[in-house]
């Protein structure tokens, strides 16, 4: 029974929203109101899941583990932001300033490091996949779209050329989109799943 | 009456289309053997990496991903949930249970109440710790960077990337590459799965991601989305053909 109650609140609201984008003029106003329900749920979630993160810190400077010395940043740099948040107000644009001056560069680091990684792992992809149709394609590939993204073919402004170019442009996202047509089969059936109560673990 | 738009019809006989396509999975499992179904390699991988970290006496690490934000909610996300059910269901006795990190706070309570209810099931709540499921970060990057330093614990015995990835995460795959761990990679989005077919030696494509659960679990009803997806994109796959030829010879203007 324990079971079945919150299984069956979660089926029946499914359906209900799913009823109010089919029929949003009868029930577009209780939808708005099931909508607002949920972004309250989630970002109640949102909080417990920071507590819960917060605590697992705070038991590793306890516990004085080797790492602890990162967890300590972590939370004064949380209490920091948090108090500054709570003082300063978020809409602040210092406090704004604030934040993004540091989570911005961390975060451009972070992919600057990425595309270096992948760069390295572009070359590597041959000893550990071997030579296959897969592998060669997608060096070939990668490197016609590198030519062409440089856009040196494009000066030359000839017809046949830019017209190879254009068609040569458009495979990217032929492919993109047939591979988005299949996802979107895979998305709705994990949909219709979980309207169910299905698919989320609890099968 | 409410009138429906061109797009409402065709995303209505989408849906009757997967609806019927799964009626006539059903109808074929029926008569059919499990032992018939497709074989996903990055997904097979995980069980394989599950009866090594039993043996090694290691635990199993999951990057979840993010994906319900509420700027981009997704049932994707929800995908990745049933494969760290069943493997942290397995694990439940482990020297190591297996460890999970999300890159958003609704899926971690999610995975946490998943796992609850995993060790509700064992009878055994009192090994149930929160801590097996945490919050690594509150953005793709921010999630990416929680990740790493549990990518780098020694005592791990494979990590497994599953759900809405963004390619920072190949970071976390390059990672695991050099401290020689197994790893599987599968993700939904089409940038995710790029990266991690050059930096990860297991990893899926396309759709195949929507089926990673119902491939794990080897059962002859979870063949029914894997028979489903196969019929659905034969048809798309005829469709497409159909739509070329009907265009080139000037039928569709």
């Amino acid at each position: 029974m324990k079971r079945i109650i919150p299984l069956f609140v979660a089926t029946l609201t499914s359906f209900f929203v799913l009823a109010g984008l089919i029929w949003p003029v009868s029930l577009g106003g209780y939808l708005n109101i099931v909508l607002d329900w949920a972004i309250i749920v989630g970002a109640m979630a949102l909080l417990v899941a920071i507590a819960h993160l917060f605590l697992a810190q705070w038991r590793k400077i306890a516990r004085g583990n080797r790492s602890s010395f990162y967890s300590l940043v972590f939370v004064i740099v949380f209490l920091l932001s948090l108090g500054g948040g709570l003082v300063m107000g978020v809409d602040d644009p210092e406090y704004r300033l604030w934040i993004s001056s540091i989570q911005k560069p961390l975060e451009v680091s972070l992919l600057g490091l990425a595309a270096v990684v992948m760069a390295g792992a572009g070359v590597q992809f041959y000893r550990t996949r071997g030579w296959s149709p897969l592998t060669v394609a997608f060096g070939v590939s990668a490197l016609v779209f590198l030519v062409i993204d440089l856009g040196f073919l494009q000066v030359l402004n000839s017809p046949p050329v830019n017209a190879i170019i254009k068609t040569l442009q458009m495979l990217p996202l032929i492919g993109a989109r047939g591979l988005l047509i299949g996802m979107s089969f895979g998305a709705l059936i994990v949909a219709l799943k979980a309207l169910t109560g299905e698919g989320v673990g609890n099968d | 009456m409410i009138a429906l738009s061109f797009n409402d019809i065709i995303a209505v006989a989408i849906a009757i289309l997967t609806i019927l396509a799964l009626f006539v999975s059903w109808l074929v499992s029926r008569s059919k053997v499990r032992s018939e179904m497709r074989a996903i390699e990055a997904v097979s991988a995980v069980e394989a990496f599950q009866h090594e970290a039993a043996e090694k006496g290691k635990r199993l690490l999951f990057g979840l991903g993010d994906g319900l934000t509420p700027q981009a909610a997704s049932v994707n996300a929800l995908a990745g949930l049933g494969i760290w059910r069943e493997t942290s269901a397995r694990a439940v006795f482990n020297d190591q249970p297996a460890q999970a990190i999300t890159g958003e706070g609704s899926l971690a309570l999610l995975s946490q109440m998943v796992l609850r209810g995993v060790y509700q099931d064992a009878v055994a709540v009192e090994l149930f710790k929160t801590e097996q499921a945490q919050l690594g970060g509150l953005s793709a990057a921010a999630g990416a960077a929680g990740l790493l330093p549990e990518v780098n614990q020694p005592s791990n015995a494979a990590v497994i990337l599953i759900g809405n990835h963004s390619p920072i995460a190949s970071l976390a795959a390059n990672l695991a590459g050099r401290k020689n761990l197994p790893l599987a990679a599968i993700s939904d989005t089409l940038t995710a799965q790029s990266a991690f077919l050059i930096s990860a030696p297991l990893s899926t494509q396309g759709e195949d991601y929507y089926a990673a659960q119902t491939a794990f679990k080897l059962q002859s009803k979870a063949g029914l989305q894997l028979r489903a997806l196969d019929i659905l994109r034969a048809l798309t796959v005829l469709a497409l053909l159909i739509g070329a030829v009907l265009k080139l010879t000037g039928v569709i203007p």
